[in-house]
């Protein structure tokens, strides 16, 4: 198996300032695109020119609830709270897979394309595959993508189901996995979605959730800082344990710094 | 070491499938060989769409609870219910005993949107009322409850995860899991996908206008858009040494599997169907196989004019002028959507070990643009069957299946 790499990344969360979508959206899109898919587009063009890539061979995306914004409607029309029909729009952007694809369009990668939706652990499960992909020699370069949306009408929800997701916000993220350690800032060791093993120390997701707040893929965050500290030469290994508040399973991503090749 | 697992074989040694033409593989092997199709009015989905012909699993959900021994007091939706028929027939079949190193990988795209829509006014208001089913709306938790067949609690598995690429989740969760086994990460996955019929499908897909209000006609010069159905599918795969070493029987072999993407619409496909071309490409270079070794294509043919034109377009830019018989089961099952690449898996599995091609239900006029599919006649032995299944958002996958 290939080492693989972490080539750039970029995220925007609720610490984030607001992006400049213009440079990425034109007023035509802006108007068909929902908040969270326009953050998208931000973090994966941003990632990818950071990584001097304009077509990725594979884009893989993880999301637990997708886009929200256009699943609210949808069910509002469906279950006749709304009284108004269903838009075509909220019906395709309510797939998952929507925001891959819509990547996948937008940066002509007719590669291997892919969404993952396991709660809180569909960004493991992405940056899994993308590792996969990479290490088994199939692709040289992989986007993957964390996303999740929030609303109010979501987190009164999920309070109810206990899971207090109000002090989250928005989030975006995307990471361009490599083969090559040029220019690269960290490796990606390993991804599983198991525990670490005995005796390892790690971040634990609670960490992560303290600094961003509560939210669906915040340890895609959390994987972004631990990119970042070892690139800055502030830490030599990263792992970071994700294990969900209240959902079955769990995760264990291993980033390390580059050996001196 | 490792260059050499890339080249291990994966076999199958398990399938479980329910959909419209049958519960179990027995029921459904009945229906393709007499060529009975499962669309019908619709019957067990409350809605008021009752002009749309759906392919529904002809079983209530309490039916379903009765039949896996469930506690019907606790909240379940029907595509758990329909994943755990079919994984139930699937684990069974494999006889694999402990499940802790094997992953689960299910592909969903609705989870438990049929009661979330039923649900949706409770759930936004302050009352606690159907909290369950909020709890079970969303995919992961619909797989986690497939993986511990049905039961809330812990998973048998060693992890489970879910792949949603629409109506291609099912097919790219099982390419996750040869991957996963020809990389070493595991020696066996279960892998499939389900989906049960809802509003979000019929009213969703109608938005598109593209659902017919008449039997579906894949491939017709007639057709005149898709019918909706559900189900789901799973298979046991393994590494051929795996099978071996504990004396499994090898049921087929998943020889290959691509993946690429259209990149040219949210919910079309190109005129020259470029992403379900390389995907097709892909997966007979994974395989080994010359496109003259496919013995049969099962289309992803939904009957919409759109797909099967652009399908047509690929096979050919594959296959040229030797085209293998081709037929599609949506005329059978209805679209069963993100479970259709494993439940098609399954009827490849079954056509292989009987040597047998479905004949075309509804095909009587062809279309120049596309190609003629199989109506019956004498057919080469089937020993490699090409399946493909392609989502919206240009998700396109294709597998192959082979005799052993």
């Amino acid at each position: 198996m290939k080492k693989v790499y972490v080539k750039s990344f970029h995220a925007l969360s609720a610490l984030s300032e607001a992006p400049d979508l213009k440079r990425y959206v034109s007023p035509i899109d802006a108007r068909r695109m929902s908040s969270i898919m326009k953050k998208i587009v931000v973090t994966s063009m941003e990632a990818l020119s950071k990584a001097g890539l304009e077509t990725p061979e594979a884009v893989i995306a993880g999301t637990g609830l997708g886009c929200v914004e256009n699943t609210e409607a949808l069910l509002m029309s469906l279950s006749g709270v709304s009284g108004k029909p269903l838009r075509p729009t909220d019906f395709m952007q309510s797939t998952h897979n929507t925001i891959a694809s819509l990547i996948g369009i937008r940066t002509h990668s007719h590669g291997y394309n892919v969404t993952y939706s396991h709660h809180f652990l569909s960004f493991e499960s992405a940056l899994m595959d993308g590792w996969l992909r990479v290490a088994s020699g199939k692709c040289s370069s992989a986007l993957v993508i964390a996303a999740e949306e929030t609303s109010e009408v979501l987190a009164a929800m999920l309070a109810k189901i206990g899971y207090d997701g109000s002090a989250g916000s928005d989030t975006a993220v995307s990471i361009v996995l490599t083969d090559s350690p040029e220019g690269a800032l960290c490796e990606l060791e390993s991804v599983s979605l198991t525990a670490p093993k005995e005796g390892e120390s790690y971040v634990d997701r609670s960490e992560i959730a303290a600094k961003y707040g509560e939210n669906l893929c915040v340890t895609a965050l959390g994987a972004c800082d631990a990119i970042e500290k070892i690139a800055a030469g502030g830490s030599s290994r990263i792992i970071i344990f994700n294990r969900p508040p209240f959902k079955e399973g769990c995760a264990t991503v291993r980033f390390s710094a580059l050996c001196g090749n | 070491m490792a260059q050499e697992s890339f080249k291990r074989r994966i076999v199958v040694t398990g399938a479980g499938v329910v959909s419209a033409v049958g519960v179990g593989k027995a029921e459904t092997l009945a229906s393709l060989r007499a060529g009975c199709s499962g669309l019908d009015a619709v019957k067990y989905l409350q809605t008021d769409r009752t002009e749309f012909p759906v392919g529904e699993v002809k079983l209530t959900d309490e039916e379903m609870v009765s039949r896996l021994g469930l506690d019907p007091a606790v909240p379940v939706t029907r595509t758990i219910l329909l994943g755990v028929l079919a994984l139930k027939e699937a684990l069974d079949e494999a006889g694999l005993g402990d499940l802790s190193a094997v992953p689960f990988v299910n592909g969903t795209t609705v989870g438990g949107m049929d009661r979330s829509e039923r649900y949706y006014r409770d759930f936004i208001s302050d009352r606690p009322d159907n909290n369950e089913y909020l709890a079970l709306h969303d995919c992961g938790t619909t797989t986690d409850r497939i993986a511990s067949l049905g039961r809330p609690g812990k998973i048998p598995f060693a992890w489970a995860t879910t792949i949603s690429t629409a109506c291609s989740s099912a097919a790219n969760a099982l390419l996750l899991g040869a991957d996963l086994i020809r990389c070493g990460q595991a020696e066996a996955v279960v892998a499939g996908g389900s989906e049960c019929l809802s509003s979000f499908h019929l009213n969703g897909f109608d938005t598109l206008m593209i659902v017919d209000r008449e039997p579906c006609r894949p491939f017709d010069a007639t057709r005149a858009g898709l019918n909706l159905g559900e189900g789901a599918a799973f298979l046991v795969i393994e590494s051929e040494e795996s099978a071996l070493r504990r004396g499994a029987k090898i049921l087929a072999v998943l020889a290959g599997c691509g993946n690429a993407c259209d990149a040219f619409h949210q919910t079309a496909t190109s005129p020259d169907g470029e992403g379900p071309y390389l995907a097709m490409k892909q997966a007979l270079e994974e395989s080994g196989l010359s496109p003259a070794d496919i013995d049969y294509v099962s289309a992803h043919g939904t009957g919409t004019p759109n797909n099967d034109t652009s399908e047509s377009a690929a096979i050919r830019r594959i296959f040229g002028e030797n085209l293998p018989p081709l037929t599609s089961a949506k005329a059978y099952t209805g679209h069963t959507t993100s479970a259709s690449g494993s439940i098609e898996a399954v009827f490849a599995l079954l056509q292989l070990q009987e040597n047998f091609i479905p004949v075309s239900l509804n095909f009587s006029e062809e279309d120049p643009g596309c190609i003629r599919p199989y109506t019956g006649g004498p057919h080469r032995e089937i020993r490699n069957i090409l399946s493909n299944a392609f989502g919206f958002g240009g998700n396109d996958s294709s597998i192959i299946l082979s005799r052993v």
